[in-house]
């Protein structure tokens, strides 16, 4: 029994440990060819930077040197960064240590990504620093919220400590997959030079690597427009098919060989908060084009109902959290005259996941056909009325907050945009320490309870059933 | 020991109660082979996996050309998670699905 638990708890232990920081690693870094030799404590760091970083007239002062590529001067004493928050990284000849740097990278129009500060040791001993810019790649950084160093996908600006790029790396999934180099002429943004291609044969698949420079830009973390060459290489596999047939190819990014890198640092350090991309929230849709179809329908003689669907947590009770989760409230909207209909649901969420949806930006999400409703209450609405819900759901808060303005929140302020008071939906949700008082939010259960109390009107539906389902968008 | 090892069980049970759907259920995703249905299950709020089947019922009947008609799972299992081992056992249909990877 003892030794189970103990297995048990090993297993456990296993678990948690996978989704710890990978970040107390070492040396798959851009930093690993750097020349470090020996041990480097922070002390000499310290010694270092404080005679080189406040010394204007030292030729090799970080101070008011000019940036490549442009007028601007750059001080690294005037980049703030915290001392005791300094980390040692080892490496296969020694260590190096990281700070990070205020500042952020401005990459494909978005601020993203982050700046470090490292301190190596050169081959002559002699401390240097460079200063990297991460730029996880945005669609990796919202997939896996984090960027770690196993398997860090995106750029690795290194520049010197005059703020002159040196060089730099483009990783995918933790591997090196491409370079980087300063473009020495700013002739052209996007023009391709040369291409390298290297072949490897076997007897029945020759595998065909082409790279080629290619030129981009981005504004670095001091703000100065900065131009560089990216080799990407792509691989082709092209198999004999032993003889039997053949063609056919792969064509996919490579990992250098013997790559194996990972972003310097890329580890949990304070990467930005990913941004939302285009595409991300499939589920999201744009509330102005769902409600521009009502124009599909004029306004004289048509009907006009409103109805506020709820799935109670806990149907029957007034609980606020129950089978059904915290439960949801979603708003539901038909326009019809004659034969023509068109209906819309839809409800409110946090864009977010995990703990952040309790304050997150907010999203529209379709309920139309998939939400399983307890009750309903619907209103017949006039022309005015309706146009100013549509408009009020066609442009909605930006922020949910689980406590403040929530999807039950979201209902009543359309209705009530429209005039009509929905049925009571505040209800206690618990007790506020801080004030002694008891914290009041406007909840489904609560909203449910009072529709449910309403039994018998003939706008109330107390038996549920599904949503009906959406027109869609119109463009 | 027997208190340990009622800890860890009372960790799980109440990991698995639907007050915590809402924070750390995953949002399970689906999608068609084109991408041209996407689902989201919104953990704990308001959808399901039965949701998402009623909407791509309805899908595949606005769509009636579409050949591949097999609803696919774009999220990965991940086992190791214990708090959504009730979902695993009790709700296992959206599991057994064929996984596609998300473009």
């Amino acid at each position: 029994m003892k030794t189970k638990l103990i297995s048990m708890l090993l297993l456990l232990s296993m678990i948690i440990s996978c989704k710890k920081d990978q970040q107390s690693v070492n040396s798959k870094s851009a930093l690993q060819n750097s020349d470090s030799l020996q041990t480097l404590s922070l002390a000499q760091v310290k010694d270092w930077y404080g005679k080189n970083a406040s010394t204007p007239s030292n030729t090799n002062s970080l101070n008011a040197t000019s940036t490549a590529g442009s007028n601007k001067t750059f001080a690294l004493s005037s980049v703030p960064f915290a001392w005791e928050k300094a980390q040692s990284v080892n490496n296969t000849k020694g260590n190096y240590w990281l700070v990070y740097l205020d500042g952020q990278p401005k990459f494909k129009n978005v601020k993203q990504g982050y700046r470090k500060l490292a301190f190596i040791r050169d081959s002559t001993g002699k401390i240097q620093s460079r200063i990297l810019e991460i730029i996880p790649d945005a669609i990796y950084l919202q997939r896996k919220q984090k960027a770690t160093v196993a398997d860090f996908t995106g750029r690795v600006f290194i520049y010197d400590q005059n703020y002159k790029l040196i060089s730099g790396d483009v990783y995918g999934n933790g591997k090196l997959m491409g370079k980087i180099k300063p473009k020495l002429t700013s002739s052209a943004t996007t023009q391709t030079s040369t291409t390298q291609p290297s072949k490897f044969q076997t007897d029945e698949v020759s595998v065909q690597q082409d790279c080629q420079w290619n030129d981009s830009s981005y504004i670095d973390g001091d703000g100065v427009f900065t131009v560089y060459s990216e080799l990407d290489c792509t691989t082709t596999i092209y198999d004999d098919g032993g003889g039997s047939g053949g063609g056919g190819g792969y064509t996919g990014s490579t990992g250098d060989a013997g790559g194996g890198g990972g972003g310097t640092g890329s580890s949990s350090s304070p990467a930005s908060q990913p941004s939302n991309l285009p595409g991300e929230n499939k589920d999201a849709v744009n509330p102005k084009a769902l409600m521009k179809c009502f124009g599909n329908i004029t306004d004289p003689n048509a009907k006009m109902t409103v109805t506020v669907y709820v799935e109670e947590p806990w149907p029957g009770t007034s609980f606020d959290i129950g089978p059904n989760s915290v439960g949801h409230v979603a708003i539901g909207l038909t326009k019809s005259s004659g034969s023509t209909s068109i209906t819309q649901t839809v409800g409110f969420y946090p864009n977010a996941t995990g703990y952040a949806k309790l304050n997150a930006p907010s999203k529209i999400v379709d309920n139309g056909g998939d939400l399983n409703y307890n009750v309903s209450i619907s209103y017949s609405v006039s022309a005015t009325q309706f146009n100013q819900i549509t408009n009020y759901v066609a442009n909605p808060p930006g922020t949910y907050d689980l406590n403040t303005f929530n999807c039950t929140n979201f209902v009543s302020s359309a209705c009530q945009a429209g005039g009509i008071t929905i049925p009571d939906a505040m209800g206690v949700v618990g007790l506020n320490g801080a004030t002694m008082s008891l914290d009041k939010a406007m909840t489904p259960a609560h909203l449910g309870g009072s529709i449910e109390d309403m039994k018998g009107q003939s706008n109330v539906n107390t038996t549920g059933g599904y949503t009906p389902n959406s027109s869609g968008p119109c463009n | 020991m027997k208190k340990i090892l009622i800890i860890i069980v009372a960790i799980v049970i109440i990991s698995n109660l639907p007050l915590f759907n809402f924070f750390f259920q995953e949002n399970y995703t689906y999608s068609n082979i084109d991408g041209s249905f996407y689902y989201n299950e919104e953990g704990g709020k308001g959808k399901s996996f039965e949701g998402c089947q009623r909407k791509y019922a309805y899908f595949l009947e606005t769509h009636p050309d579409i050949k591949d008609k097999t609803l696919y799972r774009t999220f990965t299992i991940k086992p190791w998670r214990f708090w959504e081992w009730y979902q695993m056992i009790f709700h296992h249909k959206r599991f057994s699905l064929t996984y596609l990877e998300e473009k």
